[in-house]
């Protein structure tokens, strides 16, 4: 058991790495923490539910905006900048909505979203679980591990929220979230044992996978527990939410994914097999503009949930040493508000700042790329980056023929169409032969066939180059 | 490597269409007489195409005279013989001016060396003098006697052999020599399928008698001006220099590839093309063709040749610190 403990802590802690990326991941799990810790003061002082899951926005948006940076296919950018849309959305519905002290702010939004608490609920549920699937379909496909780094943070959040559980403490009844659990931990099992299943007993692909499964459950079950019971707010959903991703990763580490070593014969093993590669963050975006959006995620997450802590330890102080007869934490909910809210501005500011340099210069490559017309050597490029994706960079030595030889035996169904698009490829590129319509529409064929099969490519570590 | 040849995508046009059948001619009729060494014939071809010179090099008894025989007779043109011997003369080779009792002059009796193919049979025999008789024949092409320069006739082909196991008596060609070679080619032992063909082909009759020329003289002179037109793209050329500038570089060398070495890497990159099929050079050509022209050039420091390196690990090891020009 202790072998298997440590193999969970260094499964987690191997991937974090210093960088950006790791700083805004950081930042985002931070703002997790921001979420519950808000989440918690609220419930403990009697108070709307809404700040928790404003500060939960946090987190999907800061992933969008680091996807956005990472770049890719336009069609993801624009995918994940649609989401990031509704984020915001959601989180302006969160804020304008739950204070009912201020009827002047609601004036904008619809008479459904604005006095039903469940359409308001709905909206959120929907948001989060298309952000969820979104998130889990990327990380699967692009072999992100940040659950390592998350699992370390999470480990640590566990006593915080432990901490808040023993100051304030929380004695509502809630069937509603005993239900929900419940429903989370057997349908959890079930798709686990689906994977499995699935995979001829390999266990899941990664971590990413577990993920996946682990938040749709979550966000299913979430909703059949929010009908069955409407005291199951938000809140318990966030805090819901953390603990299946703490599990799916606790899972995941103590359960790894088979490595190819497993299999003699690497072509034997289940498809997505290999250790999923570490996360290699290329953001194309200058530099200054980047530390500059790291700086303004990170202080302005750092600064919202520092308020709330330090109001919080101020009420906390006051009531023992007697200066407070009561232990309500007795913040000021406007100053609160107002702070985070200019945090909040803060961290958009710079967020939209970085995004729209880093969009200036993704557009004129994309308006040169479209001008560019298709050929061989476009899709090729296209092949490499995506192979590259799933760990299968082609090394600076190597010739095309070298790399579609390498790969061949990974990928037998696609051999000959990567024989075609190489030579094809060569001709245009060293031979410098125009694109004809004939071979055009031949290589259209062959590309896509191609471009599909590429995403059944087992995962692989990156090598050294 | 292989002749590599393209499939039909395209790839093969105007060069190609002419410069492969041509090849194809050749190695088929080579190959009715060697048994399963076509890369071998390949490099041959590709020597011939770019007028260059080939060194055989091999232990005794693989095939290596036979092999430059067969290449001679598919080739409707001269073929000479010179077995170099400590006591071969440089007049032996290149001829001398005798004396015409009938007109009462000198007349020029051309030597061994003024034919199309020249098979320099154990070159390192002979000794350093008449060796270098033949740097100014393989180079420029051309002997001068007495003072008096004949040129030699084209296309003009010079096959050595030698022999590296034997120390005995033998004088190690000297890097300036060296150098006039285009490529070095040891083919090695056969496989035992090969061995038993072998043993089958000349069970009865040697297949060599039976050899017509299946290429003439000017055609030969048509197909190499056509390789020297095969497209070398910018990017390739410069993946080309850099090959041969890293083999000057790279530890454990102590004299890397000159500049003529680049120069005719570059050509037999064109040969190599055009006999595939392409009419442009692609980096595996380049990559194909490295090892055999550029590692007889180098010179190994003597730390790697203790920790037992070979030339050919050293040209290898550059060619994988060289980023080839892909998107």
């Amino acid at each position: 058991m202790n072998a298997r403990i440590g193999h969970a802590f260094s499964h987690a802690f191997s991937h974090a790495r210093p960088g950006l990326g790791l700083i805004l991941f950081v930042a985002m799990e931070a703002s997790w923490i921001g979420a519950l810790a808000l989440t918690a003061e609220m419930m403990a002082a009697g108070a709307a539910h809404g700040y928790g899951l404003a500060a939960l926005g946090f987190y999907p948006f800061g992933w969008l905006v680091l996807r956005l940076l990472e770049g890719g296919e336009v069609g993801e950018r624009i995918a994940a900048a649609a989401l990031a849309g509704a984020f915001l959305f959601a989180l302006l519905v969160l804020i304008a909505v739950t204070p009912a002290d201020r009827p002047e702010r609601l004036a904008a939004f619809p008479d459904w979203l604005r006095t039903s608490a469940e359409a308001h609920r709905l909206v959120v549920l929907v948001v989060i679980a298309a952000f969820c699937f979104w998130r889990g379909a990327l990380l699967a496909r692009r072999g992100v591990d940040g659950p390592g780094v998350a699992l370390g943070f999470q480990m640590g959040l566990i006593v915080l929220f432990l901490l808040f559980l023993a100051v304030a403490g929380i004695d509502r009844a809630v069937p509603g979230g005993i239900a929900f659990a419940a429903a989370f931990v057997i349908c959890g099992l079930l798709a686990l044992w689906a994977v499995r299943r699935a995979r001829g007993g390999a266990g899941s692909a990664s971590p990413a996978a577990a993920i996946t499964a682990m938040a749709g459950v979550l966000v299913v079950a979430g909703g059949l527990a929010a009908i069955a019971d409407p005291r199951v707010t938000e809140a318990f959903l966030a805090i819901l939410a953390w603990l299946g991703g703490l599990i799916a990763s606790l899972l995941d580490a103590l359960f790894p994914p088979p490595s190819p070593q497993d299999f003699p014969d690497a072509l034997m093993a289940p498809q997505g097999a290999a250790e999923a590669p570490r996360q290699r963050l290329d953001l194309t975006m200058p530099a200054w503009v980047r530390t500059l959006f790291a700086f303004f995620f990170f202080a302005s997450m750092t600064y919202l949930v520092a308020m709330a802590l330090m109001a919080n330890l101020r009420a906390l102080t006051n009531w023992l040493k007697g200066f407070s007869r009561t232990r309500d934490l007795a913040y000021d909910r406007s100053t609160i508000r107002f702070e985070g809210l200019r945090a909040f501005l803060a961290m958009l500011a710079g967020a939209a700042r970085a995004v729209a340099a880093n969009f200036r210069a993704r557009i004129a490559r994309w308006r040169a790329r479209r001008r560019e017309p298709f050929g061989a050597r476009r899709a090729y490029r296209q092949l490499l980056g995506r192979l590259a994706g799933r760990g299968w960079p082609r090394r600076a030595s190597e010739t095309p023929r070298g790399y579609a030889a390498r790969l061949k035996p990974h990928w037998r169904g696609a051999a000959s169409d990567l024989d075609l698009l190489t030579r094809a490829y060569e001709t245009e590129r060293y031979g410098r032969k125009p694109v004809t319509p004939l071979r055009e529409a031949r290589l259209r064929i062959f590309w896509r066939k191609l471009r599909r099969s590429a995403d059944a490519l087992p995962y692989r570590q990156q090598e050294q180059r | 490597m292989s002749d590599g040849h393209e499939p039909a995508s395209g790839a093969t046009d105007d060069i190609g269409a002419v410069v492969r059948p041509a090849a194809l001619r050749v190695i088929e009729a080579v190959e009715r007489v060697m048994v399963g060494k076509r890369d071998t014939v390949t490099l041959l071809l590709v020597a011939l195409f770019c007028e260059g010179h080939v060194l055989l090099e091999d232990i005794p008894g693989m095939g290596k005279t036979l092999m430059a025989k067969a290449l001679a007779r598919c080739l409707d043109g001269s073929f000479r013989r010179i077995q170099f011997t400590p006591d071969l003369l440089p007049s032996d080779v290149t001829g001398l001016n005798v004396f015409d009792q009938s007109t009462g002059a000198f007349r020029f009796r051309a030597g061994p060396i003024l034919a199309n193919v020249v098979l320099a049979d154990e070159v390192n025999r002979a000794t350093p003098r008449s060796q270098a008789c033949m740097l100014e024949a393989m180079e420029e092409r051309q002997v001068t006697v007495d003072g008096e320069t004949h040129f030699l006739p084209r296309p003009f082909l010079v096959l050595a052999t030698q022999n590296p196991v034997e120390q005995e008596g033998t004088f190690p060609l000297p890097e300036a020599q060296l150098d006039r070679f285009l490529m070095s080619i040891g083919h090695g032992y056969p496989s035992e399928a090969e061995e038993e063909a072998i043993v089958l082909r000349f069970e009865r009759a040697n297949p060599l008698d039976a050899l017509v020329p299946v290429i003439s003289g000017s055609e030969l002179l048509r197909l190499q001006a056509l390789c020297r037109e095969v497209r070398v793209e910018e990017s390739v050329r410069r993946y080309i220099v850099r090959v041969a500038r890293a083999t000057r570089d790279q530890a454990g060398v102590h004299l890397g590839a000159s500049p003529r070495a680049t120069q005719r890497l570059f050509a037999a990159s064109q040969a190599l093309a055009a006999i595939r099929g392409r009419s442009y050079v692609i980096p595996d050509d380049v990559r194909d063709l490295a090892v055999p022209v550029l590692a007889h050039r180098i010179v190994p420091a003597t730390e790697a040749r203790l920790r037992g390196r070979s030339r050919e690990d050293l040209v290898r090891e550059s060619l994988a610190s060289v980023p080839v020009p892909v998107e």
